[in-house]
């Protein structure tokens, strides 16, 4: 019994090695910070960016509307992208909002919640953007196969049909394949442990 | 950003209360190296919020609220930092050594024993072990008090059974 008080004593009155001095001090605070919620902001934003600029990057993507009208997808083209910039705008919103009230001074749990929050914006914005494109997908290559003529044709030969399902999916498996290793790799190693900390504090509370 | 007098009221602050930075910086690193990158980062954070502080918390909830937020959230270790040199299985070794050897060795025995802990529980040793208040506690953590003296009623019990199998073993 008597030994914890006396561990405490002495953790009380410990002293350490390495006193810094006033001037040290001074030099230490104008040093930059190697904060992880600064690469967690430049990733998420840069995330954001790249989705907006699609259209620059995609080789002829406005071509693209065209092949759509010629399927009678017009309308569901334009209103699929409209959408998606309305969600893009909606999450960055939220993105930003979250970021601001990061703060240090907040409790433990409610700096955790934050952090985490923030990033989970960006996660949903990518599932809803990846959801809508996957519909998207579907949609397309269902009336391709209906009015598209080259296809029609292909699909005369009787094997076919089954190797450009084949593939599609592959190509689809591939996709969410690729972006969920970037993801366990990205953000994984950086917002794992956070997120074990969050539960641990809701347990606590529980 | 700060005017001088600020910065040098707060440098004042920081040298009267750098051993309890020293201590978050001991229970959560296991090196020297990364004790002063940590301690490094916590001052960093500590400056930054330094106008937010000013009056509107209690000094002490302040201090442990950005030392612990560094060190849990914000501060990721650079496990690789010497894995590039040829003696990596040497280095290593040798710091932990050297780290261990300043100290009293009761408190080595404890921060030995408490590296081994989750981070949050590193936490509410600490703010144990600092003779903190439920309420302060409650406050830092962002739990409520009751359930921080059912947790503060653990770590001692667990810290107890820690010094009892010392002796037996």
């Amino acid at each position: 019994m008597d030994e914890l008080k006396s561990l405490k004593n002495k953790w009380a009155n410990q002293k350490f090695d390495k006193q810094y001095s006033a001037e040290e001090l001074n030099g230490l605070i104008q040093k930059k910070s190697k904060s992880s919620i600064k690469y967690i902001f430049y990733l998420s934003v840069t995330e954001f960016f790249l989705y907006i600029s699609i259209p620059f990057i995609v080789p002829n993507y406005y071509e693209s509307f065209d092949y759509y009208k010629s399927l009678n997808l017009y309308e569901f083209s334009i209103a699929t992208s409209v959408i998606g910039y309305i969600l893009l705008l909606y999450f960055m919103l939220r993105f930003f909002r979250n970021y601001k009230r990061i703060s240090v001074t907040d409790s433990v749990k409610g700096h955790l919640s934050t952090i985490l929050n923030t990033r989970r914006a960006v996660n949903q914005y990518i599932y809803f953007s990846l959801g809508i494109l996957l519909v998207f997908l579907c949609v397309v290559m269902y009336s391709a196969l209906l009015f598209d003529e080259n296809l029609i044709a292909l699909q005369e030969k009787k094997d076919s049909i089954v190797m450009i399902i084949f593939i599609i999916g592959l190509v689809i498996s591939l996709i969410i394949g690729v972006f969920g290793l970037l993801y366990y790799f990205l953000y994984g190693r950086l917002l794992n442990p956070l997120k074990k900390n969050e539960k641990e504090l809701m347990n606590i509370n529980h | 950003m700060s005017s001088l007098k600020n910065e040098a009221d707060f440098v004042i602050l920081l040298n009267e209360n750098q051993n309890l930075v020293h201590k978050i910086c001991r229970m959560y690193t296991d090196s020297k190296a990364a004790h002063d990158d940590l301690f490094q980062e916590i001052s960093i954070q500590l400056w930054r919020s330094y106008d937010r502080f000013e009056g509107k918390s209690k000094f002490s909830t302040w201090m442990y609220r950005v030392g612990l937020n560094t060190a849990i959230t914000l501060y990721r270790k650079e496990k690789k930092r010497i894995d590039s040199g040829v003696l990596q299985d040497n280095i290593p070794q040798i710091a932990v050594e050297e780290y261990d050897s300043e100290i009293d060795e009761q408190l080595a025995w404890l921060y030995k024993k408490i590296n081994a802990f989750s981070e949050i529980d590193k936490a509410l040793i600490l703010l144990y072990l600092e003779d903190k208040k439920y309420d302060e506690i409650a406050e830092t953590l962002g739990i409520s008090s009751v359930n921080a003296r059912v947790k503060m009623n653990r770590i001692k019990k667990r810290l107890k059974e820690m010094i009892n199998d010392r002796h037996d073993g």
